[in-house]
């Protein structure tokens, strides 16, 4: 049997085909399915992210404490929680989101991750991850809703700013209150932390205030507005307490001490003044309907940039870069086009756990060896030959 | 497929809507039925595996976050495909031999019976071959895959698919001849 006729026995299989009752039958089993997946709501799979991705840390043992999780319901989690006391803390999960039922869950455990940290600076800084987190969260719901082109519409949307400024405020709140003499490596942390829920939420803003989205977006503007000047205070005051410290952008600590206490020695004080002030009279609830109500973004940009340029006030006032505060580093980075480079959001949000696929064999589909998305590297011993040009030896 | 895998890229699979599954569907079910077929050959079994691979298919496709990497969607299918044809023999235990005029099914009685005969002579020593072998000669010169697809399907490089694709070939040949010769 040669080549040309194997070939064309090879072909006649195509006639093998299924009854086109059962293909039918398979075309409706898919939409049935695809019908009850679309029904049935994200609850399932929001439930068993939430206990994947909860993480807990134990002293006694990481896999006896993970084995006890995967089993456990809920009330389990709690009396865990409570025999592993000061040396477990469960990090609720970052992957449930404001719309999830399990929302209220996840925001009790942060209660308690709150509870737990003892120290002003370890509040602060839990304070500080959370948010972060309300931020992330935020820029996902967007997210979300842009898939569904309901932005505007959305209440959640809305309800998750809100959460979020009002955190802005307890962590400004919290950060306001810690020891100028406290440990300085702990509100560097803090910076970097708030730094990077600042980055998040003004790239959201630089995209969203962008002329295409402008017109889809315009019931967000004034609350992301107001998000992002409640996440700009957080800033002014964490780097309020980092100038307190004489630590001005990592640089040397005994110089820019010396440097600070002879030209800005006004400035820093002055400052810190405005900043008790502010804090004596300021409850949460001012600080929400101070004047902002009626600023959206446009002003707050447009009053900056109309009278001169942030480059030029840096040369005139001998500001150094350093010195400029969160909001104008963020307008002065804007302006420079830094942000033209970032693609998409994914690129700041590089702290999340990494999304993986499950492999077959969860599934129970079997194969055990074979994991997808692993290169498969067989060394494969050639006994024989290795045949460069196939077709020639056939 | 091609036209599918154009109109939406593997890495937005997860974003497909339901027509896209039944494009996926209406592509893919008889192949995919004929490659099961040859391995179970059940009309019966075969139909409902076919059935369970493209569920199973839906069902983890939905649950990702991102598309898939690196391979295409007719790959991803045939290897769940594959997994459960090793699921169903680890049920049941025993290879069942196909014959060509069952497969067939009778709905093509004009077919050459001399070529229904070459089939089954062809299915026969497929059958005495190893089963890895089976599978590539079954997946390269009958569903028509590349060998790109089948190294991701059968978990091996690319240059050991290939070279044992060879040698499957040759394989069979081998045992054809010595079977005509008989």
């Amino acid at each position: 049997m040669n080549k040309e006729k194997l070939n064309l026995i090879f072909s006649e299989f195509e006639k093998i085909k299924p009854s086109s009752k059962s293909f039918d039958q398979g075309l409706f089993k898919l939409h049935q399915e695809l019908k009850e997946m679309d029904t049935r709501t994200s609850i399932i799979y929001d439930a068993k992210e939430a206990f994947s991705e909860s993480h807990v840390k134990n002293n006694l043992g990481f896999s006896f404490v993970r084995m006890v999780f995967s089993r456990v319901t809920i009330s389990a989690m709690a009396i865990t929680l409570f025999l592993g006391g000061v040396t477990t803390t469960v990090i609720a999960s970052k992957r449930v989101l404001p719309d999830s039922p399990l929302y209220s869950i996840n925001q009790t455990l942060e209660g308690v991750q709150v509870a737990f940290s003892f120290s002003q600076p370890a509040k602060t800084k839990t304070r500080t991850k959370l948010l972060n987190k309300r931020v992330i969260e935020v820029n996902k719901l967007i997210e979300k809703a842009e898939i569904r082109e309901d932005v505007s519409s959305n209440e959640s949307v809305i309800k998750a700013i809100t959460r979020a400024q009002a955190q802005a405020v307890v962590v400004r709140e919290s950060i306001a209150e810690l020891d100028p003499n406290s440990d300085e490596g702990e509100i560097m942390e803090i910076q970097k932390i708030a730094d990077e829920a600042n980055d998040i939420v003004s790239f959201h803003l630089a995209v969203a205030s962008s002329e295409d989205n402008l017109e889809d977006n315009k019931d967000l503007e004034p609350a992301t507005a107001k998000l992002s000047i409640a996440l700009n205070e957080v800033q002014r005051v964490v780097s309020d307490k980092v100038n307190l410290l004489g630590l001005i952008d990592g640089s040397d600590v005994g110089e820019t001490e010396k440097e600070s206490s002879e030209d800005i020695g006004d400035t820093a004080t002055s400052s810190e003044e405005d900043m008790l002030s502010s804090l004596a009279t300021s409850t949460l609830e001012d600080i929400v309907s101070q004047d902002l109500a009626t600023s959206t973004l446009e002003d707050i940009v447009s009053q900056d940039l109309a009278t001169s340029t942030l480059e030029d006030q840096i040369k005139e006032g001998g500001m150094e870069e350093g010195l400029l505060n969160p909001e104008e580093k963020v307008l002065l980075d804007i302006e420079n086009g830094q942000y033209e480079n970032l693609s998409t959001p994914e690129l700041i949000f590089e702290n999340q756990p990494s999304i993986y696929i499950e492999d077959f064999s969860k599934e129970g589909v079997g194969s055990k060896e074979e994991e997808y998305g692993q290169e498969i590297n067989t060394v494969f011993e050639v006994s024989e030959f290795v045949v460069d040009d196939e077709d020639k030896f056939k | 497929m091609n036209s599918i895998e154009n109109k939406l890229k593997y890495k937005d699979v997860h974003k497909g809507g339901n027509d896209f599954f039944e494009d996926i569907y209406r592509e893919l079910a008889k192949p995919l039925y004929r490659f099961i077929y040859l391995k179970v050959s059940s009309s019966q079994i075969a139909e409902e595996l076919m059935q369970e691979a493209f569920i199973r298919f839906i069902k983890i496709v939905r649950r990702m976050d991102h598309g898939l990497d690196e391979l295409n969607i007719k790959a991803y299918i045939y290897k769940i495909a594959r997994n459960l044809i090793k699921d169903h023999y680890r049920v049941s235990g025993q290879m069942v031999t196909v014959e060509m005029t069952e497969a067939l099914g009778g709905a093509d009685k004009s077919q050459d019976p001399q070529i229904i005969g070459e089939m089954q002579l062809v299915v026969d020593s497929l059958e005495e071959i190893k089963p890895l072998w089976r599978d590539i000669i079954i997946l390269k010169e009958i569903q028509g895959l590349n060998l790109k697809e089948i190294s991701y399907i059968i978990g091996k490089s690319y240059g050991a698919t290939r070279v044992l694709a060879y040698r499957a070939l040759k394989e069979l040949r081998q045992i054809i001849k010595s079977k005509v010769n008989e």
